[in-house]
Formats: C-alpha cells, structure tokens, sequence
C-alpha cells in the first residue's frame, strides 16, 4: 500500500494513515462476502500514530538539515563576498599606485621650480625674521630726545640699545627737578614699557643720571 | 481448530506491530550522525573565519587605508601641480637670481663691508673701528640641521649726532645685502658722537637637497613685498 519509508512519512501521512485505518474499520464493520475484492485489498496497518515526541524529533532533524544547508551557504557566500573585496580593493590600489607614480613623473621634471621655489622661500624667511627685530635707532633717539626737552635742559650723553628696544640711557641735567620730570614722563609715555632710575647724582657741573628701559617695539619698527 | 489458527495470527500481528513501533522509534531518534554537519560546517566556519577571513578583511583594509593615502597622495600632487603651473619659469629664474644676489651662497667680507664704510664716507663719518667675521647662526654641527651663515662685526665711527643718525637711518637701505644691525650704542665726547654697533651680513650655503614632492609647499610669490625688495637690492649690485 505505502512503500516510502517511515523516516519519511510526514505527521499528516501518520494521520491520513489513521484515517485510513478507520475507514477499514468501518469497512470490517459492514458485512460484505468473504470472497469480494474489496477485504483482499484491504491490508494490516502495521505502522502506528507517531507520538508527540517523535513529532519533535523530526522537526529538529529538519531543522538542523535545513541549518547545515544555510551555513555551507553562508560560508561559500561569506567566501566570495571577502576574496571578492579584498581582489576589487587590489585592483584599485595598482591602479591608483600607477596613477601615482605618472604623477611623480610629471612632477619630477619640474623639479627645478621647487627647489628654485624653495631656494627663494628660504631667503624670503630669513629677510622677515631679520626685518621683525629691525627698528629705526633714528626715530628712537628723536623720541626719547623729544622727551628730554619737554623736561628741561637735559642733555642725554649715551644710548645703549639692545635687543628688543631695550635701552640704557646716560646723561646731564641742571637740577634734580628736571631729571624727576624726565623720568615722570618716560614713565608716563605710552610708548616706553619700562622705565628703571638706574642711578642719579649732583655733581658739581649738575646732575648725572642713568635710565634703563624697553620700549614698546612695535611702535619703532621699521622695513629693512 | 480455526480458534487456533485465528490466536496465532493474532499474535503475530501484535508481533509485528510491536517491531515496527520499535524499529519506528530507533529510526526517529537524533542521533550524532544528524548533527554532525552542521557542527563540521560550522567548525570549518569558525576555522575559516580566524586563520582565513580575518586576516584576509584585515589585508583589505590595509588595502584600502593605503587607497585612501595614495589618494590624498594624489590631491596632493594635484593641487602641487596647479601651483607649479602657476609659476612662471622665466619670472622665477629672474627672482632666484635677484634672490640669490641679495642673499648670497658666499659672503666675502670686503664686499660687505665696502658698502657700509662707502655710506660712513658718504655721511662725513670718520672710521674708528671695523672688522669682521664669519659667524654661524642656527643648526648644530653634529646633527644636519638648517643652518645660515654670516659675516658679523663690530663696527664704530664718529661724527655729527646728525650724521650718525644718517648714517643708521640709511645702513639697511645703502647695502643690497640683507644685513642686521645689533647692539647699537651712541656716547657724546666733546661734542663728538660715536656710535658703534654690530652689523651681520647674511648668506646661504648651497643646498644639495633632494626635492620633496610631497612637503608643504607654498609659492615665494605669496610675498611679492620681499620679492620687489630683492630685485631692488639686487639692481645696486648689477
């Protein structure tokens, strides 16, 4: 009647097979001759109902053919999807080191105008650095001067200027008012930062005085 | 008789119903055999995974970091290019020469100095000190550092205070070479003023140095001011 195996026979089959039972119950329940056809075809279910557990039990066996299946897929799909990538990104890295490397070609015939480029560069830097500590010693020495005529009749005998604008000033005056207002407004000029009285003294002739200061850079500066 | 026959063919029935529930249940069982493709599958998986795809997505990712580095390489060289073709090969001759005339690859001291005594005359300054001496600024002399070379020297002459003050006003101006002026320092005697100071001229040893492609570069005519002033300087000298 049925010669599939049974491992592969499906619950529904199981029930069709119940089914079938039943209705050759029913049909040895009906009276019929002893020699008809019929009761010859009848056979003897041999095969019972498949029980829950074995329900589940196929089911998982299914479940991990099917899940066999998906893996070796994955796996020749993870396969070709990384050689894929990692042949395209090959290929595009040489192409673009070839592109790379005509550049350089290019580029190194003209080589002259870089180091020609540089060479001027270079020149160029070492006239702004010069220029950024350049200042005028004679716009310098006429301010300060300006200052020591306001104050009276000092006399400044000695400039000492170092880096910076740093200065050290010497010199002369009448009376010690005047050496006062002098410092006064060196102190009070908004271009002199600093302003030290190193040393004062009357003399005979009048009265010495040193100065040491710095003044405000920028405003002196000047191109070389 | 026939009750006999009908026990027996009873109990053969239930006989083999009985094995074949058995032999249905053997059958039906999960056994290893079932599981052990997917755990072999899986196994290579992981296998693959670690010594194959991971240095193999490793390996591509090296590839593409040095893509992307080539490319910027290339944006690089790109925009490098625009810049050279924007500097114009008889201009920039032109301006090395004016450069290289202002800021020498040799300084001698005679000819540094005759521009500055020359200028002393000029201002009726009469000479009380004057030498000089090759100095190097910058760089060490163990390691190859960047390096400049002067020419550097007390100098001191005396005059007019308003001759001296010409005299500094016009020393960077009267000299086509770069020079700094230092230590500037002016003392009154007898109506007399004396200003010495520390002037250096400036030079540029010849650089044998390969090009770089790929330094920053940005074009001298960024600083057409300075360039202007060179080929001024440079005209006194020609």
């Amino acid at each position: 009647m049925n010669k599939t195996p049974i491992q592969n026979k499906k619950p529904e089959d199981a029930l069709l097979i119940n089914k079938k039972k039943e209705e050759s119950k029913q049909k040895v329940v009906t009276p019929t001759p002893p020699s008809t056809p019929a009761k010859e075809n009848t056979g003897i279910n041999l095969i019972p109902n498949l029980s829950k557990a074995e329900v589940v039990h196929e089911k998982k066996k299914k479940k991990l053919n099917m899940g066999a299946v998906i893996s070796l897929m994955t796996l020749v799909f993870v396969s070709i999807l990384i050689v894929g990538f990692n042949i395209v990104s090959k290929i595009q890295l040489n192409s673009e080191k070839e592109k790379l490397y005509n550049y350089e070609q290019r580029l190194s015939s003209v080589s002259y105008k870089i180091t020609g480029n540089n060479e001027i560069r270079e020149r160029i830097s070492l006239y702004k650095d010069i220029q950024k500590d350049a200042f005028s010693p004679r716009t310098v020495i006429e301010y300060i001067n300006s200052i020591a005529a306001k104050s009276g009749s000092i006399n400044v005998s000695s400039f000492d200027f170092g880096g910076q604008l740093t200065f050290d000033l010497d010199g002369n005056a009448y009376t010690l008012e005047e050496v006062s207002k002098f410092w006064y407004l060196l102190s009070n000029d908004s271009k002199v930062e600093s302003i030290i009285l190193k040393s004062v003294g009357k003399t005979g002739d009048g009265v010495r005085f040193s100065f040491e200061g710095k003044l405000v850079f920028t405003d002196f500066t000047s191109s070389i | 008789m026939g009750n006999l026959i009908k026990k027996n063919v009873k109990e053969e029935r239930i006989k083999k119903e009985i094995e074949a529930v058995s032999e249905k249940i053997s059958k039906t069982k999960l056994k290893f055999t079932d599981i052990l493709i997917p755990i072999l599958v899986v196994s290579v998986l992981i296998m693959l995974g670690i010594f194959v795809f991971i240095p193999m997505i490793k390996g591509a990712l090296a590839v593409k970091a040095e893509y992307k580095e080539i490319k910027g390489k290339e944006e690089q060289l790109e925009q490098l290019e625009i810049a050279l073709n924007n500097l114009d090969e008889t201009t920039l001759q032109t301006d090395l020469v004016h450069a290289k005339n202002v800021i020498p690859k040799t300084l001698k001291v005679s000819s540094f100095i005759y521009y500055i005594d020359n200028l002393a005359f000029e201002k009726n300054l009469s000479s009380e000190e004057i030498s000089a001496a090759d100095i190097r600024i910058g760089g060490n002399d163990t390691k190859k550092t960047k390096y400049i070379l002067g020419v550097s020297g007390p100098l001191a002459y005396s005059g007019t205070l308003e001759n001296v003050l010409s005299f500094l006003e016009s020393l960077y101006s009267a000299s086509p070479y770069i020079i700094s002026v230092e230590n500037i320092s002016l003392s009154e005697s007898n109506k007399e003023w004396k200003v010495e100071l520390n002037v250096t001229g400036y030079y540029v040893p010849e650089n044998i140095e390969d090009f770089n492609l790929y330094g920053q570069f940005s074009p001298y005519t960024a600083d057409e001011s300075v360039v202007k002033i060179f080929e001024s300087k440079s005209a006194v000298l020609d």
